[in-house]
């Protein structure tokens, strides 16, 4: 598979006095055409600005400090607004938390659906009204007609989502990126939306990059799987090898707070403890505060990253053991 | 939507009731005498009661207002002690100027408010925004009849740009010769529904649907006016309406600077001649006119806003 997105190096940070914040460091990752990339990690960690940073939507004054992200040859963190606009949408979707936020109160459903086509390609109204109820029928809204002339506070939660998916979806993205897209939603629903994105995934042949705080919301709908802690990627490995063999003591803690039948037998342990504040990280590993590996070495350096034969890797002075039966690849 | 506003009008008839009799109460309070006004200062007592007598402002007050209220239901709003001819008529000639100028300086509002108020909420905390905050604050404080003889003495007397006072005859001599006087009044309003812009602007750009509208790929523009704009311009609009009564207040003192013969100019002569069916009926069709334009721009809330369109109609 050819790579999609390559993000490389990435630094994002916000102005404070004359310093600058890091709040994501040297985060490196590829999104490979058509598969399924998950982001997971405790809330706060960075996972939205990193995702955000993508399509350069950061919020408030956080800007990118260092590195890349080359999508189709651009370097979208040099991109001038203008390319910007014409990737957003057609080239790269994006899905939001919260999808009674996300949507504009005041406008239809249908024209908040349609809207994205009119700056992308040339289709007259009526084109662009047949791909709307097309897209909706596509995120499995029932009624297409009716829907598209309600408002967002007419639909439940679940459509809101679906027509939020709709919208990210109806200028044929290569990529979709969906932050947190299930956390706002009942626990019901957030199965149907997780199998709508992967069902949408294999049959429109797009990469997604889904962002959660959730591994077992990974474990559903993933190919390869990044966590985060603390502004940084920890661990990087397909999504067998995190279940079978996590290396990071972060990423065991964090299979360990699964509240989850998938992981029967292991008893339940939240992680003890909260991550930094990003203005006033320590200067070795930043985990190393709830760490149950931790030794004196940690606390001098930040540790560097260790590639895994498999793909991925992780950045510990002292990980978990590696089981020599983890197929790789 | 219709039971609604049936609902509203029945409403309006208690306000009515309530604004007469303050009127009619506030009138009499005036100091002063409409006899002594008719007659002049040198009248008799002797003519002066039969002046009173025939006025019917001999009997005790209570009758006197209810004799009012029977008139009211019967469609007969009185004499004008000063002009001699019905006071309907004589107010449905002032209606039109004042409608035109109340109607003119809400336009000129928006048209001052809308822009400022993007400009300042997209430009927060920075010089634009400092500058537009000082105006607004100098606009809001300033009375208007001030403005009004400021903008004569500059844009009238020095420049000749525009006519110092008067009404006209034909509607593009009107919409001309009421351009300053709907200045004057705008500025005094324009202010408060450039900050509530700017305030629910802020918000708006700040909201997540603002995200999904960029992630779309729209032009900042787009992104402006038909998202972060659409939602922001309710709550200002809902200003606006409820500053209708200063509005209206202010344009009783911005007629009577550039004499345009509305109901202001008239409610002011009237109580310099203590003409009390004259005073009673302009207040009547001041506050009707307050009450109307503010179930017009509740009725405009509802179009505008499909949050409460459901609720409110219900
Ligand atoms: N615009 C911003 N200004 C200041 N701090 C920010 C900004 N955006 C994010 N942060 C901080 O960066 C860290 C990571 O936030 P975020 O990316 O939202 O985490 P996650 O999505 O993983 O929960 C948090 O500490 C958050 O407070
Ligand atoms: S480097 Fe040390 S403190 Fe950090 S995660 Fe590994 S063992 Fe724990
Ligand atoms: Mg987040």
């Amino acid at each position: 598979m050819v790579d999609l997105l390559t993000v490389d190096h990435l630094g994002i940070g916000i102005p404070r006095g004359s310093n600058t914040v890091a709040l994501v460091e040297d985060v490196s990752f590829t999104v490979r055409a058509g598969e399924s990339y998950g982001i997971v990690g405790e809330s706060g960690c960075g996972k939205s600005t990193t995702i955000r940073a993508i399509i350069r939507l950061l919020t408030g004054k956080a800007r990118i400090t260092r590195g890349a992200v080359r999508f189709d040859g651009v370097d979208l963190a040099q991109a001038k607004e203008s390319a910007l606009q014409s990737i957003r949408g057609a080239g790269i979707g994006m899905v939001f938390q919260d999808p009674l936020t996300a949507l504009n109160p005041v406008l239809t459903v249908g024209r908040q659906i349609a809207e994205g086509l009119r700056y992308h390609g040339q289709l007259s109204a009526a084109d662009r009204h047949a791909r709307m109820l097309e897209a909706m029928r596509l995120v499995g809204l029932p009624d297409p007609a009716r829907i598209a002339a309600s408002y967002p506070h007419e639909l439940s939660g679940g459509q809101r989502q679906r027509a939020a998916i709709a919208i990210a979806l109806i200028a044929s993205p290569r990529l979709l990126l969906a932050d947190e897209p299930t956390t706002a939603l009942d626990v019901t629903i957030q199965a149907q939306i997780l199998r709508l994105l992967s069902d949408l995934r294999s049959r429109l042949g797009m990469a997604l990059v889904l962002v959660t705080h959730d591994l077992g919301v990974v474990a559903q709908t993933c190919d390869r799987v990044a966590v985060m802690y603390s502004g940084r990627i920890v661990e990087e490995a397909p999504i067998r090898r995190i279940f079978e063999n996590p290396r990071h003591p972060y990423t065991v803690a964090l299979l360990n707070s699964i509240p989850r039948g998938s992981r029967a037998g292991h008893p339940l342990h939240p992680i003890a403890g909260m991550p930094p504040d990003p203005a006033h990280r320590p200067s070795g590993c930043s985990f190393a505060a709830r760490c149950p590996n931790r030794q004196t070495d940690c606390e001098a350096v930040a540790p560097g990253w260790t590639p895994d034969a498999g793909g991925g890797g992780f950045a510990c002075f002292h990980p978990a053991r590696a089981h020599a039966e983890v197929p790789h690849g | 939507m219709l039971t609604y506003i049936v609902r509203r009008l029945l409403l309006m008839i208690p306000v009515a009731l309530g604004i007469t009799l303050a009127v009619f109460l506030l009138v009499r309070l005036i100091p002063g005498d409409p006899a002594r006004a008719i007659l002049g200062i040198h009248a008799t007592p002797v003519l002066m009661a039969a002046v009173r007598a025939r006025l019917g402002l001999d009997r005790g007050i209570g009758m006197q207002y209810l004799l009012y209220l029977r008139s009211l239901v019967q469609g007969d709003f009185g004499i004008s002690y000063y002009y001699g001819q019905p006071v309907a008529q004589l107010v449905l000639g002032r209606m039109v100027p004042t409608l035109v100028l109340l109607l003119y300086s809400t336009i000129i509002s928006l048209v001052i408010a809308i822009p400022a108020g993007i400009l300042a909420a997209t430009q927060q905390g920075r010089g634009a925004d400092h500058v537009l905050r000082v105006v607004a604050t100098a606009g809001l404080g300033l009375p208007s009849y001030w403005t009004g003889f400021i903008l004569i003495l500059l844009l009238s007397v020095t420049f000749h740009l525009f006519p110092i006072a008067g009404y006209g005859n034909t509607w593009g001599a009107r919409l001309y010769n009421l351009f300053l006087p709907a200045l004057t009044c705008a500025l005094n309003v324009a202010p408060l529904v450039m900050r509530a812009l700017r305030t629910s602007l802020g918000e708006a750009l700040g909201a997540g649907f603002i995200d999904t509208a960029r992630a779309k790929g729209l032009p900042a523009r787009a992104v402006l006016l038909s998202h972060a704009l659409r939602v922001a311009i309710l709550p200002a609009l809902h200003v606006l309406g409820l500053n209708i009564g200063f509005l209206v207040g202010n344009t009783v003192l911005v007629e009577n600077v550039f004499a345009v013969p509305g109901l202001g100019q008239l409610m002011i002569s009237s109580i310099g001649t203590r003409d009390y069916p004259t005073i009673q009926m302009v207040t009547l069709m001041f506050g009707i006119i307050v009450v109307l334009i503010y179930l017009i721009t509740d009725l405009g809330q509802i179009m505008l806003d499909p949050r409460v369109r459901r609720s409110e109609i219900g």
